[in-house]
């Protein structure tokens, strides 16, 4: 204990305990002062309704008509970064999955640049039309990345589908 | 299974699990090229703690205007943003750098304040409880 005057004022238990919360909230403050700014990098993409809101999707079109819908972006890498996002018509069996894309070709690409912890919502209308006989398709949005180190485009893994009924 | 293909199958599935990213597209327009090497400077100056905000607000309108098919403000707003990007270089290491102090320092003050609370609580402490009893009187 610091000096005798003091132990008679002020309980040794007590101060200890002080002592141990003081030692503690220093502890935890640099910790959180020396974190990485990103503990967990991810990307997400979103499909929304024409309002830009979750639900009340579409459920059949014509064929051969355009959808209005809404995509939803969002950038956690911890670093700002070029984004496409990537719009195909496929099938059950040729749906994206976490490692490749769908075979389906190309129909629309949107590109973007998002900041760090940036998300972006925008309406947009894609062509919907039958594949072969199947009448209910996948609308399917993949997001992709721009690689700056190796300079090409790499698929996330991240992909949304919206499966509608066409009708002749 | 023979070996060399126990081999590949194992090779592959670690590759899998490091990777992030998995397919690739090489396909690329002088466009992509472009934004990718400014956003590439704007990445290395986020990382040392200088706002890029306008600089990635800005190639997202040049994304957008090029999409639209106006080439001429997009070329505009894509120059600007050049400027912007090499003026933010020019000050991208004394950013660093105070970030780093100001690092050092939360940290040493926070390092402080267990040292602090012993050294100084039991003292205040009674300095306060002998201030607020100076007025009692000891009777005999």
């Amino acid at each position: 204990m610091v000096g005798e005057g003091i132990d008679l004022v002020l309980d040794e238990e007590v101060f200890a305990v002080i002592l141990a919360i003081s030692i503690i909230a220093s502890a935890l403050g640099i910790a959180l002062t020396l974190r990485p700014m990103v503990s967990e990098p991810f990307t997400a993409i979103g499909l929304l309704n024409e309002d830009c809101r979750i639900g009340e999707y579409p459920k059949k079109t014509v064929n051969g008509s355009s959808l209005r819908l809404c995509i939803y972006v969002a950038n956690y890498l911890g670093y700002p970064a070029y984004f496409k996002i990537v719009y195909r018509i496929a099938t059950n069996r040729s749906l994206p999955n976490t490692t490749t894309p769908s075979p389906k070709p190309i129909l629309v690409e949107w590109r973007t640049v998002l900041g760090n912890e940036e998300e972006k919502k925008f309406p947009t209308a894609v062509p919907v039309y039958r594949v072969g006989n199947e009448t209910r398709i996948a609308l399917v949005f993949e997001l992709w990345v721009f690689d700056t180190d190796k300079n090409l485009w790499v698929y996330t893994g991240r992909w949304t589908h919206l499966y509608i009924d066409v009708e002749v | 299974m023979s070996s060399t293909s126990f081999a590949v199958a194992m090779l592959t599935l670690v590759l899998l699990s490091v990777s992030h990213f998995f397919a690739v597209d090489s396909k690329l327009s002088d466009v992509d090229i472009r934004i990718a090497d400014i956003l590439d400077k704007a990445k290395n100056l986020y990382m040392k703690g200088v706002n890029v905000t306008d600089v990635v607000r800005k190639l997202d309108e040049v994304v957008e205007l090029y999409e639209c098919g106006d080439i001429d403000r997009a070329r505009d707003i894509f120059n600007d943003t050049e400027v912007e990007v090499l003026e933010l270089e020019k000050i991208a290491d004394n950013v660093y750098r105070s970030i780093v102090i100001s690092k050092a320092i939360t940290i040493a003050f926070l390092v402080s304040i267990p040292v602090a609370v012993y050294y100084f609580l039991p003292r205040v402490y009674l300095y306060i409880w002998f201030k607020l009893r100076r007025r009692w009187l000891v009777r005999g």
